[in-house]
């Protein structure tokens, strides 16, 4: 009678785990996925900025593709009455480089936008559905403000349309002064045609070619990324939604982001860590370290500045 | 058993520790002009050597917290302050933006406030004078 609760007592202890133990086993598995998480992330963003570097890559394409078809790069169509002859229909670069995206089909159903003035509610008025295609190469994956479409672009307040991670480099055009102290001392010429970079809303009344990009094609910025919801300037496929400028330093971020001060937002920033990624005009990709010196960083901005410049 | 218990305490501890960078630091505080906060505009912090220009929104009372990138806070160092405030131009037209801030803030070559960042948390309280 003595002897066998002892035998049993042992085996009770075979059987089951104790307390202690329990907890060292979580804690280690803890520790194991406290540092597997970081690693998961770290894969996970440099995912993402292969992708976008990706998506860059087709615009430097589409728009070496476009050039060969038209001889000039492709142009905006301010909806404004900027000097430029009507229709003024506010049709967008990235709109004009659709068939060399493999979106031939969306560019035809853009067609009726080719007919009268957006702010007569023709023009891309005409094509409300369309500016909701969200096609996926307008997108980095690390905007997540990009992802789903918006109410509260500039001049379409309250319209559901796609928007874009991607926009073209204006050059330094000091956007509604808002950068004074920009190092390059460039006043605003956005409204224009005297923009010294590539890409501006009324480049239909300009034409840019190749030949007239003397800093060189591979010396020259054409397209980078903006963070969608720091400036709200982003619909697709319209003129005043498909550039920025290079007047801000590069990566400025504001939390909580201020898009109704168009002035100091219409710049180019991203979600990766510490870089941006540009396409640039000889159709390569770079990213641009946000360390980067912002007068350098202008003069990589100018198509024909005449600065010694080269992008790192 | 007891010391097993406390090992992975010990390795979290130093994990937090680890991520402490002595070369970081944050800087937050607000904006006052004539004895009032100010309501709006940009706080940028110039590196007086080379380095990246750390930026704030201001809050409508008067309150920011520098960023670099999307990264909350700045290197430690010198850094010479802006502070702006513009009206916004209406889009569209010709109109051009009027300054609000004395005119000495607006650049680092003129601005009088000065800041440096040490490892941490650091309070910077901008006081502006006409």
């Amino acid at each position: 009678m003595l002897s066998a609760p002892i035998p049993n007592r042992r085996s009770r202890s075979r059987e089951a785990f104790t307390l202690i133990e329990l907890l060292v086993v979580i804690a280690i598995i803890a520790i194991l996925i406290a540092l597997l998480v970081p690693a998961v992330q770290k894969v996970r963003d440099s995912a993402a900025k292969t992708q976008c570097i990706n998506n860059l890559k087709q615009f430097g394409i589409a728009i070496h593709s476009h050039h060969d078809n038209f001889k000039h790069i492709p142009e905006s169509v301010s909806p404004w009455g900027e000097g430029g002859p009507p229709p003024r229909t506010g049709r967008g670069w990235i709109l004009k480089v659709l068939p060399y995206l493999d979106q031939q089909p969306l560019f035809d159903a853009f067609a009726p936008s080719l007919v009268g003035d957006m702010f007569s509610g023709q023009g891309l008025m005409n094509c409300v559905p369309q500016l909701q295609a969200n096609i996926s190469v307008t997108r980095c994956p690390a905007d997540d403000g990009a992802r789903g479409l918006s109410t509260s672009e500039y001049q379409f307040s309250g319209t559901l349309v796609a928007v874009t991670s991607y926009k073209g480099v204006i050059g330094t055009a000091n956007m509604g002064g808002g950068w004074p102290t920009s190092p390059s001392g460039t006043t605003d010429g956005h409204n224009g045609i005297l923009n010294n970079g590539l890409f501006f809303r009324n480049s239909y009344q300009v034409k840019i070619k190749f030949a007239q990009v003397t800093d060189g094609l591979s010396n020259t910025l054409a397209v980078g990324e903006d963070i969608h919801d720091q400036s709200s300037h982003g619909a697709t496929y319209y003129a005043n939604g498909d550039y920025a400028s290079c007047h801000a330093p590069l990566n400025t971020i504001f939390i909580p982001p201020i898009p109704g001060n168009w002035p100091r937002v219409m710049s180019f920033r991203s979600q990766h860590l510490n870089t941006v990624n540009f396409c640039v005009a000889d159709g390569s990709v770079r990213s641009l370290s946000q360390s980067v010196d912002w007068l350098t960083y202008q003069r990589m901005c100018t198509r024909a500045g005449g600065e010694p410049v080269q992008i790192p | 058993m007891r010391y097993l218990l406390l090992a992975p305490g010990a390795v979290l501890f130093l994990t937090v520790l680890g991520c402490s960078d002595p070369n970081w630091g944050s800087a937050s505080g607000t904006v006052t002009t004539n004895g009032k906060p100010l309501a709006s505009g940009v706080v940028a912090f110039h590196p007086t050597n080379d380095g990246p220009v750390a930026v704030s929104s201001i809050s409508p009372d008067g309150r920011f917290k520098a960023m670099t990138g999307a990264k909350a806070g700045l290197s430690v160092g010198e850094y010479k302050v802006t502070v702006i405030d513009q009206t916004i131009p209406k889009m569209g037209t010709t109109e051009s933006a009027k300054l609000l801030t004395p005119a000495k803030y607006m650049s680092e070559k003129t601005t009088d406030l000065t800041v440096t960042i040490k490892a941490g948390p650091n309070a910077v309280n901008l006081i502006l004078n006409d």
